[in-house]
């Protein structure tokens, strides 16, 4: 008899509902499936008002962020077999809940563009010139940090956003740190108002949180300290030898 | 936690962190756990400038601090101290180990050999204090 899960669905509907409360559905579970495709069974042969974000069923696109059993999950990448017959599936912690499990990302839509995470040349050459070119090695040195597909795990599971949600947060500060480190970059000066700031990398404490449920193994703790010992690294130099420039 | 209405409309939930957060995970309860143990590492500080004094009041004022310490309530809190002093420089050592890039020719160290290095170096440098304090 194929196995059957229960998931006890964190629901909201802002026009109805004072508050969240919880519906539990029954899903059948297969070979290879995921807790996404019991909430997509869910919404097309049960409860087609339950409202949930994903995309591409395959850890790229990072729509599909959840709280499952308490800890921020990429659902598309969690394989029920490895998940009780009870699974509890919410929003993702630490954002406003829109509805059911969609969660409000403003905020994180802010703040990226603020570290500009792209490249920033001093002086841009032509495109006839050619491209920035770069060695195996020089691509080497940011490769653990180029992967986020901002799917925002890394907040849900911060407490540190959590309780202060001026946080520039590890997503945004790993980013900036791919670019910083990218040997075709020139624009660390242009992020360090942001990424130095008491709201960047000095209101992070090192819970560590953030890289463990990164689905993609961007590390963003360990650049956040990365990131610290560059700022304080600057601070001192521009203090003690102003005259010496990076 | 609450339901805020938006000028555009919308009424999204918010919800506060809950005083309870650090029990979800053995990691935030190991995080919770070394910040706390800087308020003991702090009494033990604060303990060991009273004794200092106690030694420059002299032999009498030293002797009676040393009385007091031996006391069980005082062994006891030194007990905690010591085990809170422990934890917060062994999950140091393995959270620290996971910072710095090392590479040695085309290999990169992995955080396994780096916190071993760390505990390497606590060890050796409690000894050469243990081997001073010995010799004196």
């Amino acid at each position: 008899m194929q196995r059957q899960v229960r998931l006890k669905v964190q629901r909201y509907h802002p026009e109805r509902d004072g508050r969240p409360h919880t519906q539990v559905y029954q899903a059948p579970t297969g070979e290879g499936m995921m807790v996404l495709d019991a909430l997509t069974f869910i919404k097309e042969e049960v409860d087609p008002t339950l409202a949930l974000r994903w995309s591409c069923r395959m850890g790229i696109c990072g729509s599909c962020g959840m709280m499952v059993n308490g800890r921020a999950t990429l659902t598309c990448q969690a394989l029920l077999a490895r998940y009780p017959d009870e699974i509890e599936v919410a929003p993702l912690d630490n954002f406003p809940v829109i509805r059911d499990l969609v969660v409000d990302l403003a905020d994180f839509m802010e703040k990226l563009p603020a570290v500009k995470a792209w490249l920033i040349r001093e002086e841009e050459k032509p495109p006839v010139e050619g491209e920035y070119l770069q060695t195996p090695a020089q691509r080497e040195a940011y490769a653990d940090h180029a992967a986020c597909i901002n799917c925002m795990l890394c907040y849900a599971a911060c407490p540190v956003y959590g309780l202060e949600p001026s946080f520039l947060g590890p997503a945004a500060i790993a980013l900036a740190h791919r670019y910083n480190l990218d040997s075709r970059d020139q624009g660390e000066e242009e992020r360090r108002p942001e990424v130095g700031a008491e709201e960047g990398v000095w209101s992070c404490t090192f819970v560590g949180e953030c890289s463990e449920v990164c689905p993609k193994g961007v590390h963003p703790a360990e650049a956040i300290q990365r990131e610290k010992v560059r700022n304080a690294i600057h601070w001192a130099q521009s203090t003690l030898a102003p005259w010496m420039k990076r | 936690m609450t339901a805020i209405d938006r000028p555009d409309g919308s009424r999204p939930w918010v919800r506060a962190v809950p005083a309870g957060w650090w029990l979800r995970n053995r990691r935030y309860v190991l995080f919770v756990l070394r910040e706390l143990s800087g308020v003991f590492i702090a009494i033990f500080l604060i303990l060991y400038i009273v004794q200092l004094a106690m030694l420059a009041s002299g032999p009498d004022a030293f002797a009676g601090y040393l009385r007091l310490m031996s006391s069980p309530p005082w062994i006891a809190l030194h007990v905690v101290i010591l085990f809170f002093t422990v934890l917060h420089t062994v999950t140091w050592i393995q959270l620290t180990a996971r910072i710095p890039s090392v590479r040695l020719g085309d290999k990169k160290l992995s955080q396994r050999v780096l916190s071993l290095a760390g505990f390497v170096l606590w060890v050796l440098a409690s000894a050469a204090v243990v081997s001073v304090v010995l010799a004196s």
